[in-house]
């Protein structure tokens, strides 16, 4: 099973990346709630991350 | 519970009785279920202007007009689909006080065959949930069990009609919001063909797949609803000009059997109905998609992505609650308090995805992934009239049990192929597990949208009796 660098990132996006895309989003982060959400999003990105460790599609299958 | 099916919806709905006695009994059904109260079913009723529309159809009628097919029919709609005048507010805090200020055509063309909207239905925030828990105002319950989720993000509108508050709902479906939701409640509810149905006034969730679906308590119900709805729309470029097909059944019926990886007592209904259906002259062909296992994730990422621009219009000037200051900060303040911790999460997940030299590259293998399941769903539908599989890989679940947002995303799996493909896609139910139902999903042809509902009659009828009551 592979899992590329941009998969690596994803799944181990820190604080700084957390950050930027709360600004993006026009979001106010607490400590707390940034806590929570590095757990939440880490699950998520796992979660995704199948798109990277499985070949790439063929219409035919 | 109602003695009345959708079935039976149409002029001779109200036999002998007046629009203004049947309407006020849904009111009456509907008042114990309002906010936190009951089963938390609606957030808002409307008695005034439901009753004030009962008695123009009376009028109709004592004058002779013809009240349309769908006269003195009560129906609720989700939260999400704007009815003039009626605050609209997708269960967010973000759109306290916001007011539609037009009505969304699938509903309008419903009044205008003379169905009674009486109320908006519970919903999870801006159509993101499996369980109508992330709703900002409060759970709803499920009518089979209440200490359970009914499903979402159409968890009202689906336990109004399992709850026999009202024979036809309303819901929207972006990865499965009308499916999932009728499965858990035992109740049928369809997704048309993307383009089918007209989605102005339709708050938008990930624009390529939303999509406005009725829940009844039968394939023909649902029908009836879709009939009047589909059509094309001047004002919705997205929606298709081609007119319904017809609901012709074939007299042999081929369905494609997908694999999937439900919870054993759901795998168990659904092999016991593929077997009487078998016994009933189907046949069954199995069939297979290899995209499949990244479905869920393509969705998570193409929804997100859709999600995070599609919000950004929430900017406290145009709709909902106000900017308190000018400020950068004032802005950031309003969308963190207005938009809940599902919300959150997925706006920040969909601006991970669309960053560029980060994320974008998940979102390009997204976009392979969707197109190669489309093909293989369209060529896995050849030779057969619809592909099966349950619509839930669980049945109900209990309220507070699944804290884990992937947990919760997961409940979509089954229900995001069609999703992502764009095709017909309905569920009815099937059996029972563990006394609670289990909804059998099929996946129509593109644009097939009756002939579906026409199988799905016909499977219910070799199924029946098969849902608690």
């Amino acid at each position: 099973m592979r899992r590329d660098a941009v998969c690596q990132d994803a799944v181990w996006m820190g604080d700084a990346a957390l950050e930027a895309v709360a600004h993006l989003v026009r979001l106010e982060l607490s400590d707390e709630r940034r806590a929570e959400l590095r757990g939440e999003l880490r699950v998520l990105l796992e979660l995704i991350a199948v798109l990277d460790e499985l070949p790439e599609a063929s219409p035919a299958g | 519970m109602m003695g009345r099916d959708a079935v039976g919806v149409d002029a001779a709905w109200l036999r002998d009785r007046t629009a203004r006695a049947v309407i006020s009994e849904a009111l009456d059904r509907a008042a114990p279920h309002v906010g936190r109260s009951g089963l938390g079913i609606f957030v808002h009723l409307q008695p005034a202007r439901a009753l004030a529309a009962a008695d123009r159809i009376d009028a109709a009628l004592r004058g002779g007009a013809s009240p349309g097919p769908l006269a003195g029919v009560p129906i609720a709609i989700k939260d999400n689909l704007a009815h003039a005048g009626e605050p609209l507010t997708a269960c967010s805090r973000i759109l306290d006080g916001y007011r539609a200020p037009e009505t969304a055509p699938a509903v309008a063309r419903l009044e205008a065959a003379g169905a009674v909207v009486i109320g908006r239905t519970n919903m999870d925030e801006f159509g993101m949930g499996s369980s109508t828990e992330h709703s900002a105002r409060h759970p709803t319950r499920n009518p089979r069990d209440p200490t359970r989720a009914p499903g979402g993000s159409s968890g009202g509108s689906a336990a109004a009609v399992a709850a026999g508050i009202v024979p036809l709902a309303l819901g929207s479906d972006t990865g499965g919001s009308v499916r999932q939701p009728a499965a858990l409640c035992g109740v049928v509810g369809m997704r048309p063909t993307m383009g089918r149905v007209s989605r102005r006034g339709l708050v938008a969730f990930a624009s390529s797949m939303d999509q406005i679906g009725p829940l009844a308590r039968s394939a023909e119900g649902c029908a009836r609803a879709l009939r009047v709805m589909a059509g094309p729309d001047p004002g919705d470029l997205s929606c298709c000009t081609r007119p319904l097909d017809a609901p012709t059944v074939p007299a042999e019926v081929t369905l494609g059997v997908l694999p999937t990886d439900a919870d054993p007592g759901v795998a168990a209904a659904v092999a016991a109905a593929l077997e009487v259906l078998q016994a009933a002259g189907a046949r069954l062909a199995p069939r297979d998609v290899p995209a499949a296992p990244r479905a869920l994730a393509a969705y998570a990422v193409l929804s997100s992505a859709e999600a995070s621009s599609n919000l950004a219009r929430y900017d406290g000037r145009r709709f909902g609650a106000p900017l308190a200051g000018e400020d950068g900060a004032a802005l950031r303040r309003l969308r963190t308090e207005g938009f809940g911790a599902e919300v959150q999460r997925r706006l920040l997940l969909g601006a991970w995805v669309s960053a560029e030299g980060h994320g974008d590259r998940l979102l390009e293998r997204a976009r392979q992934a969707r197109s190669a399941l489309t093909a293989q769903l369209e060529a896995a539908l050849a030779g057969v009239h619809a592909l099966v599989l349950p619509t839930s890989p669980t049945v109900a679940f209990t309220l507070g049990s699944r804290t884990d947002p992937a947990q919760m995303a997961r409940a979509d799996r089954l229900t995001v192929l069609a999703s992502l493909a764009g095709l017909p896609a309905l569920s009815l139910p099937c059996g029972v597990s563990g006394g609670l139902p289990v909804g059998l999903q099929l996946i129509g042809h593109r644009w097939g949208d009756a002939a579906l509902l026409g199988l799905a009659a016909r499977v219910a009828a070799a199924l029946r009796p098969p849902v608690p009551s």
